[in-house]
């Protein structure tokens, strides 16, 4: 058995080595995982624009997404060591944390609330951006706006109104009136343009 | 439900759009155990396409009181040690190595090759003597050298500028994670993961998924495992027509018999 010992700690050498560096960019999320509170505040400074803006939209209370930041912020405290980088970048990771949440919140309402609620959906005024924001920021602002914009109107509208105002296909359909088959292939033929415009795109 | 069919839902599935029981139903189908028609990568390009769209609002901070009550929590509650199983160790160990070898200095891993290959020498000697057991050896040493040449080829990839590594994603309930290292050209990428171990009866096999909507997985050889550490080389040929993802398939020994991954186990999705 020792024999092969050689190879097998040079590969398993590799196999950390890899980890490292496919993990490095994420390091705040690893710290946070071993207890660094600055860390989390760096995230939060960071990311907790994103999530207030994802929560904000869907739930459309000041209050009650600030309860879902805060919410958010506890768990990527507490579950920061099951981070993955396939689960997207941490901002994208803390943002789909955010709109889980949000959504969460948005199904315990009735029915009869989100019916009103998607009928009366219309994407807010944009805020101004903080003056902090990054130019990488803006650039990926207007790359996804432009991808949305691409989109034929009522394929940009359905998939707005599953993504931002987090409702099902057949709540949108219900609210809409339209069949719930074509809702379904309007979010399907949105998401594959979207796919291809973001993902094969990507700078 | 059927691979269409669930290929149909995948994009609302990314966006959390179904209802509960369509939803449940959807999730069934992906960890059934059949031959999947790319439910899997449907499903990946479109949560990856989902996790982009925050992107297009602005931030909006919240108001102050937000991180005070997150302060006030967080001392009496530490954060989950998941560190402590064996995947957090493996990358905890990562940074030292890392540090270490991204820093120039190798030495420890070539030391390490150089034990390998001494040792490799005398476990060829002893095979070479020794009948059954030596056949035994010489396969077990065979498929050690391989992986060892590999894991040479992989380092010297990452040292190139510009290579990247690419984390893989299990799918269907599969318990394991594999990573690649990636040229810059993207024509060379080689896998490695303590996820595959041999068995008998089966054999993980290689895929490219070229870009393109509705591209065919390419065949790109068999991963070769040695002692639970994995290492796969993706043919070159299998790579010329560029990759949009990368995966990793459970098949019969030998490899797929239908010349389409049999069960999706590992996708990497690489994007443009």
């Amino acid at each position: 058995m020792a024999d092969r010992a050689g190879s097998f700690t040079l590969v398993h050498a590799l196999w950390f080595l890899l980890a490292a560096a496919a993990l490095g960019v994420e390091e705040v999320i690893a710290r946070i995982a071993r207890g660094d509170r600055a860390a989390l505040r760096s995230a939060y400074d960071a990311f907790g624009g994103r999530a207030m803006a994802i929560a904000l939209r869907i739930l459309g209370s000041v209050q009650e997404a600030e309860e879902v930041v805060q919410d958010t912020f506890i768990e990527i405290w507490r579950r920061a060591a099951e981070y993955r980088r396939e689960r997207g970048t941490p901002d994208a990771w803390i943002a789909t944390m955010a709109r889980s949440r949000a959504i969460d919140r948005l199904r315990e309402r009735t029915r009869a609330e989100n019916t009103l609620r998607t009928l009366a959906f219309e994407p807010p005024r944009d805020p101004e951006p903080p003056p902090s924001e990054s130019a990488a920021r803006r650039q990926e602002r207007s790359r996804v706006r432009a991808a949305l914009a691409a989109l034929p109107a009522e394929q940009r509208r359905t998939v707005e109104l599953a993504y931002f105002a987090g409702l099902t296909q057949s709540e949108i359909a219900r609210a809409t009136g339209e069949a719930l088959g074509t809702v379904k292939t309007r979010i399907r033929l949105g998401m594959e343009k979207l796919a291809d415009a973001l993902l094969e795109a990507r700078p | 439900m059927t691979c269409a069919e669930f290929k149909e839902l995948a994009a609302a599935l990314a966006l959390d759009a179904l209802d509960p029981d369509e939803r449940a139903t959807a999730r069934a189908h992906l960890a059934e155990s059949i031959t999947h028609e790319g439910c899997a990568e449907t499903l990946a390009r479109a949560e990856a396409a989902a996790r982009l769209l925050s992107g297009a609002l602005i931030d909006t901070p919240p108001s102050d009181r937000v991180w005070r009550s997150i302060e006030a929590w967080i001392p009496a509650h530490a954060p989950r040690r998941r560190w402590a199983t064996a995947a957090g160790w493996a990358v905890a160990a990562a940074a030292s190595v890392a540090g270490v070898i991204l820093a120039g200095r190798g030495i420890r891993l070539r030391s390490e090759r150089d034990a390998a290959r001494a040792q490799t020498a005398a476990v060829e000697a002893r095979a070479a003597s020794s009948g059954d057991l030596a056949r035994q050896c010489a396969a077990q040493l065979e498929s050690a050298r391989k992986t060892s040449g590999l894991a040479r080829e992989a380092i010297a990839l990452l040292q190139q500028p510009g290579s990247r590594v690419v984390p893989f994603a299990p799918q269907g309930g599969f318990g394991g994670a594999a990573l690649a290292v990636l040229s810059p050209d993207r024509r060379r990428a080689i896998l490695l993961s303590t996820a595959l171990s041999p068995a008998a009866a089966r054999d993980y096999q290689l895929w490219v998924i070229p870009p393109g909507r509705g591209a065919t997985p390419v065949s790109a050889g068999l991963v070769e495992a040695a002692e639970g550490v994995a290492l796969g080389d993706f043919q070159p040929g299998a790579l010329a027509r560029g990759a949009f993802a990368l995966a990793v398939s459970a098949e019969p020994k030998g490899g797929s018999r239908t010349g389409a991954p049999t069960q999706v186990v590992l996708v990497a999705a690489l994007g443009g």
